[in-house]
């Protein structure tokens, strides 16, 4: 816990050239951590505020068009608030008496989410309809996510054939491999049930009108992803790290876990009592199994059930990082760019739960060191789980890495690699 | 009464040689159940005898002597035998002898299959170079036949070119033949073979774990397990990273076999991601009556997590007798450094 808390450090703005705790001298240190610091350094990874882009959903893998294909912000909720602005705006304009400059204000307020609301509603639709042939090909509560996975774990033993007799990489590079999705559509089908959300939200919003903002405040859960307000997120975000971090436990980092002795190793889903197994889903942003299911499994003491759906979050984790780190190291060595939309940056943050109780993600991500600070964070994440793995710039597959065979007992040793018998 | 006992006197007497290494009639029968052969072992009896006692010099009508007899009976009583060697894993050099005598009795009174067998095997053996004696007439004769069957279609016969180019690594032409195979015969056992073969040849394609994995379903579901454990342990990786829960049941049957690969794989399935020790150190300790390293440094750190500190010290004296092998002693010192704080603890106690 204490060495999780030390990788998440509390956000104050002053604290961005505090040394890293020895324990992770070493992650700043790999080659990983340096490109993916060099490729953010020198502007070929960029985070934008407000960019939509939502034009279309393409499977090529073009450098162009690397954006479009990892970033959903249709699905997410917005980062800021323009509640300033609008009542600034209230205030100079002339047409608006003074004695009721303040009515209107809120008035406005209250117009502004009601179109965020009905732009939200429209966008889970898009979601929801966009992704209905995508959902044929990858039925991602069927065993999907785990072909997926397969399909990565395939590809790094393909690159390690072929390069079985050159020598290690010196440099992070990421192969050309083609996949069979891309991140966006990924996502989406991650957050396209968001919809089964719609029948309720919607009666709240046409009963309450501008006052169901008061409501979704409160009752945060009740809204669709995209519909929430930083208000609202952050409620969330701090029952999401309330619930599954305990005093003794680490389950921020997915499968990953902090010994006493300060080692990381993997904590298979099929290790974890169930209880804890039970709160991580509950707080999982978006779950793949509704919370009556996961209670009943609970209750019923369906282990197994519970186990599978973890093993399914595991495997998204992968996938989701692998796609990400692809995107952002693809352009190395290139002259394009990578832009990574704020809303995603704070919902990798949150997935991960590589925050803080407290910590408002959303305002973190609208200010610069803040936004230093998430990226590392999630930087210092990934060079932890891939760094010298094969797919950027090591010799050894992820599975062996943190995999079942892993028998990280021998530190990864060769001899033992499970490859060599397929 | 009479007939019965000068029946008894006229019967010839079985030697004693094929008595020992002929199977029980229960468990004939109960190959011959499986295999579902049209003919029953009293039937079948006296010809096993009489071929067991077949020389080179021997020729014998069988026709006549046996009329109900035809060629394929004769391919199944191979089969029999083959089955038999399959399920016990244990070679008998006179019932080894006795299927080649078999196959070629099959070849005699026509049988495709067996001709098919008959000509391959003269083909690799010139390709191994093993068979001087070969001559130069019987490869074209035999090439001749492979030819002349694979244009009647003969399924066996594209089998086993899609075998040999599979063996020489021609990995295209391999999957050509097989998939022309498939087209020809896709619910049979030797369609459970093939399914199997392919799915080898497709796992090594950029992206085609996918194909790979729905052959080997395929084939595991035509083969017995006895014939296509290989295939269940190939799966069973494929599985083991992504989905080991699916893995482990595959693996479980590997071993219910005695295949002695999968001890290991199951014994770290167990330790490393359900940490079930105890069972984990029951499939290590079956890795370790083979001798498998692995085994050894798994059941150490089982014992270790079952705090069973006697157990972990045996293990570690019986490490020491594999420091002979230089390749080995180069993984257990790497595993004894990587157990440092363990060791400690272990000469601690």
């Amino acid at each position: 816990m204490y060495t999780r808390l030390i990788m998440v450090r509390r956000y104050t703005t002053s604290t961005m050239t505090k040394s890293y705790p020895s324990r992770l001298k070493h992650l700043v240190k790999t080659p990983l951590y340096e490109a993916l610091d060099n490729q953010y350094k020198s502007g070929k990874l960029q985070i934008a505020q407000g960019a939509d882009w939502n034009a279309k959903t393409t499977t090529s893998y073009f450098p162009e068009l690397l954006t479009e294909t990892l970033n959903s912000t249709r699905s997410l909720p917005m980062t800021k608030f323009p509640r300033q602005e609008i009542l600034k705006q209230v205030e100079l304009d002339p047409k608006v008496g003074r004695w009721r400059k303040f009515i209107t204000g809120w008035f406005r307020i209250g117009l502004y989410l009601l179109k965020m609301y009905k732009s939200g509603i429209q966008d889970t639709f898009k979601v929801y309809w966009s992704t209905r042939h995508v959902k044929r090909e990858f039925d991602i509560k069927n065993g999907s996510l785990a072909k997926l996975v397969r399909e990565i774990e395939m590809s790094e033993v393909n690159i390690k054939l072929s390069s079985s007799s050159l020598s290690k990489k010196a440099d992070v590079k990421v192969a050309s491999i083609p996949f069979s999705i891309n991140r966006k559509q990924l996502v989406e089908l991650i957050r396209r049930d968001q919809i089964w959300k719609l029948p309720v939200f919607f009666s709240l919003v046409f009963i309450f009108e501008e006052m169901s903002a008061l409501i979704f405040t409160f009752f945060p859960r009740v809204c669709p992803y995209n519909c929430l307000t930083p208000g609202g997120y952050k409620k969330l975000s701090n029952v999401y790290i309330k619930e599954t971090t305990g005093i003794n436990d680490n389950r921020g980092l997915g499968p990953l876990k902090f010994t006493k002795q300060g080692n990381i190793k993997y904590e298979p889903p099929y290790a974890i009592p169930i209880e804890n197994v039970y709160s991580f889903l509950k707080c999982f942003p978006q779950s793949m199994t509704s919370g009556w299911k996961l209670y009943i499994y609970k209750k019923l003491k369906l282990q197994k059930l519970l186990c599978d759906e973890l093993e399914k979050i595991y495997q998204y984790f992968l996938i989701d990082d692998w796609l990400l780190l692809q995107g952002i190291l693809k352009t190395e060595g290139g002259t394009a760019k990578v832009v990574l939309s704020d809303k995603e940056l704070v919902n990798c943050v949150l997935e991960r739960k590589l925050y803080h109780k407290d910590e408002d993600l959303n305002k973190m991500v609208n200010d610069t060191s803040g936004q230093n600070i998430l990226l590392k964070r999630l930087f210092l994440y990934w060079s932890l789980r891939y760094d010298d793995t094969i797919s950027f710039n090591g010799e050894h597959t992820f599975s062996e890495k943190w995999g079942v065979d892993n028998i990280s007992l021998l530190k990864y040793n060769i001899e033992l690699v499970i490859t060599k018998d397929i | 009464m009479q007939r019965f006992v000068s029946r008894l006197v006229s019967a010839p007497r079985i030697p004693n040689k094929f008595l020992d290494c002929f199977p029980r009639k229960r468990t004939v029968n109960k190959i011959l159940f499986q295999l579902d052969t049209r003919l029953t072992y009293n039937e079948m009896y006296p010809i096993f005898v009489q071929v067991s006692q077949l020389t080179d010099k021997d020729s014998i009508s069988w026709k006549k002597k046996y009329p109900y007899l035809r060629s394929s009976d004769i391919m199944q009583m191979r089969n029999v035998l083959v089955t038999l060697r399959m399920q016990n894993k244990f070679v008998h050099k006179d019932v080894l002898a006795m299927e080649n005598k078999l196959l070629n009795v099959a070849a005699e009174l026509g049988n495709n299959d067996a001709i098919s067998i008959l000509s391959f095997n003269v083909v690799q053996a010139q390709e191994n170079d093993t068979n001087k004696d070969n001559d130069q007439n019987d490869v074209e004769t035999a090439n001749r036949f492979i030819k002349e069957l694979y244009d009647r279609n003969h399924h066996l016969t594209i089998k086993l070119i899609g075998d040999t180019f599979l063996k020489n690594k021609a990995y295209k032409k391999a999957e050509k033949y097989y998939k022309e195979f498939l087209k020809l015969e896709n619910n049979t056992k030797l369609a459970g073979e093939v399914y199997g073969n392919l799915g080898e040849i497709q796992i090594k394609q950029v992206n085609g774990f996918l194909k790979a994995e729905k052959s080997w379903l395929k084939c595991i579901e035509l083969l017995e397990l006895e014939r296509s454990s290989r295939w269940y342990f190939l799966l069973a990786k494929l599985y083991s990273s992504s989905e080991p829960l699916r893995a482990k049941p595959l693996l479980e049957s590997c071993a219910s076999i005695g295949f002695k690969e999968c001890f290991k794989t199951l014994g770290f399935l167990e330790l490393n991601y359900f940490q079930n020790y105890e069972r984990a150190k029951e499939w290590f300790k079956l890795g370790m009556e083979i001798t498998d390293l692995e085994c050894f440094l798994g059941f150490f750190d089982c014992s270790l997590k079952l705090k069973d500190i006697g157990s972990a010290k045996n293990c570690l004296k019986s490490l020491k007798t594999f420091e002979n092998d230089d390749n080995k002693k180069v993984i257990i010192d790497a595993f004894l450094e990587s157990r440092k704080d363990s060791m400690e603890l272990l000469q601690r106690k």
